[in-house]
């Protein structure tokens, strides 16, 4: 690195060059920022989503073992599963874990409080906390511990999406170690660094409509208090550590919206935004494997659960069929192809990308880095696709369910004897395949524009694109392949 | 413009002055407490870099008594940001990635950015009474750059010499 002064005053290679449109969703209806505002406002979130998690875990425990007559499999891996991924995260970005009640009593426990702040001294903050508030280890401050969680839940999905008892036990273990994290080690550490689910939700969650961003710079430079990350007497300390004054990218903003509440110059606020267009830089080797886990489970899914090919499902449903070589290779093959095959695939494709371009002057780091944003929309749209057949062919189960939570041959509702109907289950793949073409053309459309931050001769720029196009239509096709055959 | 508005225009201009030095205290203040218990050399030069700010605030304050007489008590905070040290990285608490040498990068970046709006605004305008306390600001920044260029460069030469 030069010593000179000048370094420092150098713009980063990489330019974002055009500011999409966006507009302050609290400038425009008050009300809402008055609603975020109030103290309660996440606590009253989140109590209905934990009376119905406690209601679920009672199901799963007391209900019928048959999956699809059981309402936690039914409305968690069918109904929430869909509208996480094809609503929440795409529009809300990180909206859910807004509601989530997961970290719920690590929260508790660390502040001994639900609503109300306490002001106070702990380490980093202007408030006060309890349990040891020891800092995670520097080296597992990274997303490699998500990337690997949710692989290996994804490996056992077919356990998970049809006994009541695994997913308690899953939900159950993770809430008390998300509670157990909250005393030991600082703030969201069980969120920010272990849980599965915002693995996931912080990669996609770079796509959404909308994100939590400071208004003025000028007001975040001339901060004293820096409130947002360090909390005050009116909202706690980022429970996600982020600062608001250069936060560019939705990934580990968990919108709690203490910020809000504490910003001594009200100067946060909730903005509209196009789909998948502003937030396009990952950071780490960590984030790009997360994109290229994402891409290769919702590719795994699909072959396990929706392709012709049974022998697979038979291999992943290892408890009903007992045979331990077939679950053994198609465990190890599926963490082999997401953990190697594809990026390694990424990866030749970046080397080329580079040998063809002539990019001498791009580190090939820089490069494998910033092109794999292309997998983030393509990921995303994939894995909707992916759900469009589980909420149309089985979403009467819903129906039914409601009415008799626990399989016990209640009838609540009245629909407890609601078939199993099928919505138009020949209409999923004429729905799938405008899902995944969305997904190609954002894909490609944020490739381009990171590569034009980092090319300036279009001819460079036009032979850069190539290769991650091509790669990008090749998983397409083979998306395709698989949803219509 | 009469003797008596330059006067008042280079007592406001040293005054602002001395407010933003004080901010910046403030402000590296705050940083240090965000690494508590992170890096503990992060929170160090953080702690350090506040301190200095204070001290130039203090040879500022000085020069505005000699010139001026008392300086007065603050009542509103700057408009102008001028020297704004910020955190570069929104999420380096997440990843625990921020290192002195960034620190010091930020530090510099704020003197730097303080040096060049005093030189613009010297160049600018045409009060000679004005001129003269721009040009005294710009040197007085260009003092901390080369301070704070020093320590990065031997922060730099340290580090190097470690990973060898």
């Amino acid at each position: 690195m030069a010593t000179s002064e000048l370094k420092v005053l150098q713009p980063e290679p990489f330019k974002q060059e055009e500011v999409p449109w966006r507009f302050d969703i609290f400038a425009r209806w008050p009300w809402m920022k008055r609603l975020v505002r109030m103290r309660s406002f996440q606590f009253l979130l989140i109590l209905p989503n934990l009376a119905m998690f406690y209601f679920f875990l009672m199901t799963a425990v007391f209900g019928t073992p048959v999956g699809n007559r059981n309402i936690i499999i039914v409305f968690v891996w069918i109904l929430w599963w869909v509208v996480l991924i094809a609503a929440l995260v795409p529009l809300g970005s990180r909206i859910w874990c807004t509601m989530c009640p997961l970290p719920f009593f690590g929260d508790w426990l660390q502040r001994r409080a639900v609503i109300r702040v306490r002001s106070g001294k702990s380490p980093g903050t202007e408030n006060k906390f309890f349990g040891l508030q020891k800092r995670w280890p520097k080296k597992l401050s990274n997303i490699w511990m998500q990337n690997f969680g949710f692989l290996f839940l994804a490996t056992f999905s077919a356990l998970l999406v049809t006994r009541p008892m695994v997913s308690m036990v899953l939900f159950a273990f993770m809430i008390v170690l998300a509670a157990g994290m909250g005393l030991v080690y600082r703030l969201r550490t069980f969120c920010n660094y272990v849980c599965p689910i915002s693995g996931f939700l912080s990669l996609y969650s770079m796509t959404s409509t909308i994100e939590l961003r400071h208004v003025s710079n000028d007001e975040c430079l001339k901060c004293k208090t820096k409130s947002c990350i360090r909390g005050s007497d009116k909202g706690w300390a980022c429970p996600w550590g982020v600062y608001m004054g250069k936060l560019d990218r939705n990934n580990y903003c968990g919108l709690c919206f203490e910020c809000v509440k504490s910003c001594p110059n009200d100067n946060i606020s909730l903005f509209a935004r196009p789909f998948a267009t502003s937030d396009v830089l990952l950071h780490g080797y960590d984030e790009v494997w997360k994109a290229c886990i994402m891409l290769v489970l919702a590719l795994s899914y699909s072959v396990v659960l929706l392709s012709p090919w049974g022998q697979f499902k038979n291999w992943a449903n290892v408890t009903e069929m007992h045979n331990w070589g077939g679950f053994a290779a198609y465990a190890f093959g599926q963490a082999l192809l997401a953990l190697v095959i594809f990026p390694g695939i990424y990866y030749l494709t970046i080397r080329l990308a580079k040998w063809y371009a002539k990019a001498d002057n791009v580190p090939t780091k820089e490069l494998f880095l910033k092109y794999a944003y292309m997998l983030v929309p393509m990921g995303l749209l994939a894995w909707i696709a992916f759900s469009v057949p589980l909420i149309m062919v089985n979403g009467s189960y819903i129906i039914s369910v409601v009415s008799d939570p626990m399989g016990w041959g209640m009838n609540l509702f009245g629909t407890a004897d609601f078939p199993w109907t099928p919505f138009k289950p020949d209409w999923v793949p004429f729905v799938q395949v405008p899902i995944l073409l969305i997904g190609l053309y954002y894909g490609l459309k944020g490739l381009h524009k990171v590569g034009r931050g980092l090319f300036s001769d279009p001819v460079q720029l036009r032979r850069s694109l190539l290769p991650p196009a091509a790669l990008l239509l090749g998983v397409t096709f083979v998306f395709l392949k698989l949803f219509i055959g | 413009m009469s003797d008596a508005t330059g006067s008042c225009a280079v007592s406001a201009t040293l005054f602002r002055a001395i407010q933003i030095e004080r901010r910046n205290g403030s402000i590296y203040d705050s940083l240090s407490s965000v690494f508590q218990g992170y890096d503990a050399s992060v929170e160090a030069i953080f702690q350090e870099m506040a301190a200095e700010e204070r001290q130039h605030g203090a040879l500022l304050e000085e020069n505005y008594r000699e010139r001026f007489g008392v300086v007065p008590a603050s009542t509103k905070e700057p408009k102008e940001v001028i020297e704004g040290p910020d955190l570069e990285d929104s999420e380096a608490l997440i990843f625990d990635s921020m290192t002195v040498e960034q620190a010091l990068e930020m530090g510099l970046r704020a003197e730097v950015g303080a040096r060049e709006f005093y030189a613009r605004e010297a160049k600018q305008t045409t009060e000679p009474q004005l001129q003269k306390i721009y040009r005294e600001l710009s040197e007085f920044e260009e003092t901390h750059v080369r301070i704070l260029q020093t320590k990065l460069d031997e922060k730099r030469r340290a580090a190097g010499a470690a990973s060898r």
